[in-house]
């Protein structure tokens, strides 16, 4: 039989589709997930007014390791439940986190220090969210890994959660140390 | 009878003193039409009522819900001065995807990025950026997923090609079978005229 192959198309199409489905179930892949224009890039420059008086610009970034850089809000209760792992990243893994409120005022973000303690080695206040915009921040939390060089090496989309620090920050962090 | 039962009280409820008794122009086994908005009502209401008028208020009612999305508008306190620039920057806002609410345009949305980003539009507008300058503003830091439409790409290319492919193997397949040759079918036996003839 001359078309005796297209007996196996069905088989062929079966398995192709079989291998999309695949793909779409691994555990890993979340097609929520946007990527940072920013990945590879270096980190947007900011000006803006700091927490308790000056200015805390992208210059004033540590520099020789890599950095976190937080938008939190008060408003924002998912940035409440990821507070302890920002306080265990700066405290107990020794990563400079910086925060930047994004779209709040100065005194709601003492009033939250305060209550909640204070992770961040400096906190800018963003309170249009101009400095959220060029970091392509659509809402909060997001945190980004800031590399040696002011590269954006991680953008971390939500809460920050004990697994996503052992998962994400930790490789990132690491192999960013190893360089 | 049940049928007729029912048509006697359709017919009696319509007359009027005096009146002669008229058919009943609905087929007596159509049922009287249950209208939502008048669910509850008794039953003479019901049936005082003429379907052909109680169709065109519900289509009326239809068309007035369509146009309920219309409202739905973020409002900006401030606009931009010069008309043309404010209807430029809004032809644009229709184009990008407000990132909170997703299926929405940032015209669309009430969200406070939305609102954001209009206004970041509107600087850039003001500024006298293009277009195609403002979308690149806002993609080089959003990515593609920002424009409602997606580009052309590489990553693309699927999506804008997948539909001409699947069409022009569907014509291949059409093709190939016209060139198929058809084989004749078989005249029909004595038997089988026979009874062809004897069919009505």
């Amino acid at each position: 039989m001359m078309r005796r192959w297209l007996y196996g198309l069905p088989l062929l199409a079966a398995m192709l589709l079989g291998g999309v489905f695949l793909f779409g179930l691994q555990p890993t892949r979340n097609p929520q997930e946007l990527r940072s224009m920013l990945l590879g890039k270096p980190m947007p420059g900011f000006d803006l007014p700091a927490l308790g008086g000056g200015r805390f610009v992208a210059a004033d970034l540590a520099r020789g390791q890599p950095v976190i850089i937080n938008f939190f809000a008060s408003w924002c209760v998912p940035c409440r439940a990821e507070h302890v792992q920002l306080m265990q990243l700066s405290s107990r893994y020794k990563i400079p986190v910086y925060g930047i409120a994004w779209k709040d005022s100065p005194q709601n973000v003492a009033q939250y220090i305060k209550q909640l303690g204070n992770p961040y080695a400096a906190i800018g206040i963003d309170q249009t969210g101009r400095v959220g915009m060029d970091f392509g921040v659509a809402g909060v939390p997001e945190s980004y890994i800031i590399s040696a060089k002011g590269l954006v090496l991680y953008r971390h989309w939500g809460d920050i959660r004990q697994e996503h620090i052992d998962a994400q920050f930790l490789p990132v962090l690491r192999g960013e140390a190893q360089r | 009878m049940m049928r007729a039962g029912l048509q006697k009280t359709y017919s009696s409820s319509r007359r009027k003193p005096g009146s002669t008794v008229v058919a009943n122009p609905r087929p007596f086994n159509m049922p009287s039409p249950w209208i939502p908005a008048f669910a509850g009502m008794t039953r003479s209401v019901c049936i005082a009522f003429k379907p052909q008028v109680a169709i065109k208020h519900i289509m009326l009612i239809l068309w007035l819900v369509l146009c309920l999305p219309a409202y739905a508008v973020g409002v900006d306190a401030d606009t931009l001065p010069d008309v043309k620039a404010e209807a430029r920057a809004r032809s644009i806002m229709q184009d990008v995807r407000c990132l909170v609410c997703q299926n929405q345009s940032i015209a669309d949305s009430d969200a406070d990025l939305a609102a954001d980003l209009r206004q970041g539009i509107r600087a850039r507008v003001a500024a006298g950026n293009s277009d195609a300058e403002v979308k690149a503003f806002l993609v080089q830091r959003y990515g593609d997923w920002v424009l409602l439409e997606p580009p052309f790409n590489e990553a693309t290319l699927l999506l804008w090609f997948a539909p001409f492919a699947v069409l022009a193997g569907g014509l291949w397949l059409l093709k190939r079978r016209a060139g198929l040759p058809t084989v004749a079918s078989a005249p029909l036996t004595a038997a089988e005229q026979a009874r062809l003839d004897q069919l009505p």
